[in-house]
């Protein structure tokens, strides 16, 4: 990693009331870097997402650890200081855009209160030029600005809301599951869309996605979380094709034998994950692997997140490069 | 929108036939004739006659409603039995007097409702929560008299600090010239505080004893409602954008969730032209209200068969005007089919999930 990065977390830990969801994360991510963010439902992904634009949920709030942007901590900012970032450095798009959009408002509406909040002497004229503007660079006609969502299509849904994240040009763009909601085709003509414009705007993207093989075909570097802990960090095409920790390589294997129909049984991964705020002392992946060479050091002590290769990986015994998966 | 709109209408006139079925069938269903109840034992027949096709009582069943209408639409609206006044010019002098006192319990208690509403909802504060639907309960609860009695206690009997049941002005006010009929108006028209003071001041008691109970029921319903849209995504989404807290509930939660508390607001209002009548009884109100009792302990239907025309007209019309106005807010209204679009503006269906051909799903 080199230069100064863009957002870093510094161990943060999140808690929602008494338990602990999110469990000293280190990250950091480089201006125009995107970066993918899998993991299993309730692994913290989303808290991490919510964390990042200061919306954790009621009785959710970040108990240790920095959260920096531009070596700025944001996790001590108030939510008055918080509102001048929203928005305009870090934008959202939400995982489902038919109810992310408010159905009683035009498309052309919410466009204009978005750029409003941070240019509010602009005239109307000039925020309906900017909207329509916006609108047009997501491949959307700006004349459909009068539009009501329930007039638009899935994708052209989501068209709009990444238009509305953009049109600040942010320079950290989060998106928790922007295609979940859609069909397949669709999926990989907006996250081409985001890609492209992400990209354009040169701001970072922090995906988070349960989905392996969008995360392998958008972002460069794939974080793995687990029990609220970060399990592996390294460059997309390495984490993905060689994984390091026994974690990744089960999930991988487990989506792999998807595509292999003489498989008779689905690979899983023995056991289930630890409940937030009960993961073991240890290696909270430890009751669950089935890496012949763990041990007693496993489950006494978590293991630290270690450089191996260009991966980082918080595993004693990682496997090694060419280990069969 | 333009056949839901003749939809609404068309539903609106039939509301408004039944009405006046209703007014109609009134006079008809007195015990004995209506003449001799009013005119007495001794009257000659040749008095009966007159009274009766004076006041349209001669003829076919048919001919008679088909007059009863006719006069109702061309503003010929009979004369009281009791007074021999024309009902019109009874009921134009004591109109405004009404209106004024359920146009202010009207726009407060909405008003309040939708700010309390707001407030005890858009964060999640469990002891302001528990105060606002302990105020709807009681509220909604509550009968207006008694409500009425009870503030008079209070207020006038025990402090003194507001009026007592004297109508709208002190009695020992100097008078000063009636131009709109709306005491108010009129008070601040002719220059005079101390007489739009005391207007004022009459106003409070009865106003709040009127809308205490609407507005609780707004309260309700708008809070649920509230309730329910404040977790949708799309508020947090606009928070996401950088709007504050607040600014996102008002903006977006509140449209949202207006639908059902203004068909509500619609339906209460009928409450309140009937409440009108027993709020007015408690505190001396020069209006409509003090007619329709006297009209109705001294038998004078005419009276009360136009008052029951003419709040079932309001009544409706208001209907109508809700109807429009959800389908300004929520354009999903005029555009799903009509059978099913008044049960969804009423709350009774969920908001439809849009269907979009374009998209497999």
């Amino acid at each position: 990693m080199t230069g100064a990065a863009l957002l870093t977390l510094e161990a943060l830990s999140v808690a929602y009331h008494e338990t602990v969801v999110l469990d000293r994360v280190d990250l950091a991510l480089h201006g125009g870097e995107r970066l993918g963010v899998v993991g299993e439902t309730g692994s913290g992904k989303t808290t991490l997402a919510l964390a990042a634009i200061g919306m954790l949920p009621r009785g959710g709030r970040v108990v240790g650890g920095r959260l920096r942007l531009d070596g700025r901590d944001l996790a001590r900012l108030s939510e008055r200081e918080w509102r001048t970032i929203r928005g305009r450095e870090i934008a959202f798009v939400h995982q489902d855009a038919s109810t992310a959009l408010d159905p009683v408002k035009t498309i052309g509406a919410q466009l204009v209160e978005a750029i409003r909040i941070h240019a509010p002497r602009s005239s109307r004229a000039e925020l309906r030029r900017r909207a329509a503007a916006a609108l047009e660079e997501v491949g959307i006609p700006g004349a459909r600005s009068t539009a009501y969502p329930h007039e638009c299509s899935g994708g052209m849904r989501q068209r709009v809301a990444i238009a509305m994240a953009l049109v600040h040009r942010p320079r950290l763009v989060i998106a928790d599951e922007p295609t979940s909601a859609l069909d397949v085709t669709t999926q990989a003509q907006v996250l081409r869309l985001l890609e492209a414009l992400v990209e354009e705007v040169g701001a970072a993207l922090l995906m988070i996605s349960h989905d392996l093989g969008v995360v392998s075909a958008f972002c460069e570097t794939t974080a793995v979380l687990y029990a609220g802990q970060l399990l592996e960090i390294g460059p997309a095409g390495q984490t993905l094709g060689a994984p390091r920790h026994p974690y990744t390589a089960g999930l991988l294997r487990s989506v792999r034998a998807l595509a292999e129909p003489e498989l008779r049984r689905l690979p899983t991964i023995p056991g289930g994950v630890a409940q937030p705020g009960h993961a073991p002392p240890g290696c909270p992946f430890e009751p669950r692997c089935t890496n012949p060479s763990r041990d007693a050091a496993c489950v006494a002590g978590r293991p630290e997140l270690v450089a191996r290769g260009p991966a980082r990986v918080a595993c004693r015994y990682p496997l090694g490069d060419g280990a069969r998966t | 929108m333009i056949r839901f709109l003749a939809h609404r209408a068309g539903a609106a006139l039939a509301s408004i036939f039944a009405a006046s079925l209703l007014a109609f069938v009134l006079l008809r269903l007195v015990p004995g004739d209506p003449a001799r109840q009013v005119l007495g034992q001794f009257a000659t027949p040749e008095q009966l006659a007159s009274f009766r096709s004076e006041n349209g009582l001669d003829g076919s069943i048919l001919e008679q409603y088909w007059r009863f209408i006719a006069n109702f639409v061309q503003g010929d609206w009979g004369t009281s039995f009791a007074s021999g006044a024309p009902v019109r010019e009874l009921i134009g002098q004591r109109a405004p007097a009404t209106v004024e006192l359920v146009l202010v319990a009207f726009v407060a208690s909405v008003g309040l409702a939708v700010l309390v509403a707001l407030v005890s909802t858009y964060r999640h504060r469990p002891w302001v929560d528990r105060i606002a639907s302990a105020i709807a309960f009681i509220g909604m609860g509550t009968p207006p008299f008694w409500l009425g009695l009870l503030c008079l206690f209070v207020f006038f009997q025990q402090t003194h600090l507001l009026p007592g049941p004297e109508g709208q002005l002190s009695p020992d006010l100097a008078p000063f010239p009636e131009r709109t009929g709306f005491v108010t108006v009129d008070a601040a028209l002719a220059g005079r505080p101390d007489a739009l003071g005391s207007a004022l001041a009459h106003l409070i008691l009865p106003a709040f004893t009127l809308g205490f109970a609407m507005f609780a029921f707004l309260l309700r319903v708008l809070r649920s409602s509230l309730l329910e849209i404040a977790d949708e995504p799309f508020v947090s989404a606009a928070e996401s954008k950088g709007l504050s807290r607040w600014s996102a509930f008002v903006r977006h939660a509140l449209p949202n969730a207006a639908l059902p508390a203004l068909t509500a607001s619609g339906l209460v209002l009928g409450q309140l032209l009937t409440g009108s009548v027993l709020v007015e009884a408690v505190f001396d109100w020069p209006g409509i209200g003090g007619l329709v009792v006297d009209g109705i302990a001294n038998k004078d239907y005419t009276v009360v068969q136009v008052f029951i025309m003419l709040s079932a007209t309001i009544y409706v019309l208001v209907n109508l005007l809700v109807d429009v106005l959800a389908a300004t807010i929520d354009p999903r209204v005029a555009v799903v089919p009509e059978r099913r679009a008044g049960r969804r503006a009423r709350g009774l269906l969920p908001s439809p999930q849009p269907l979009d051909p374009a998209e497999p799903r």
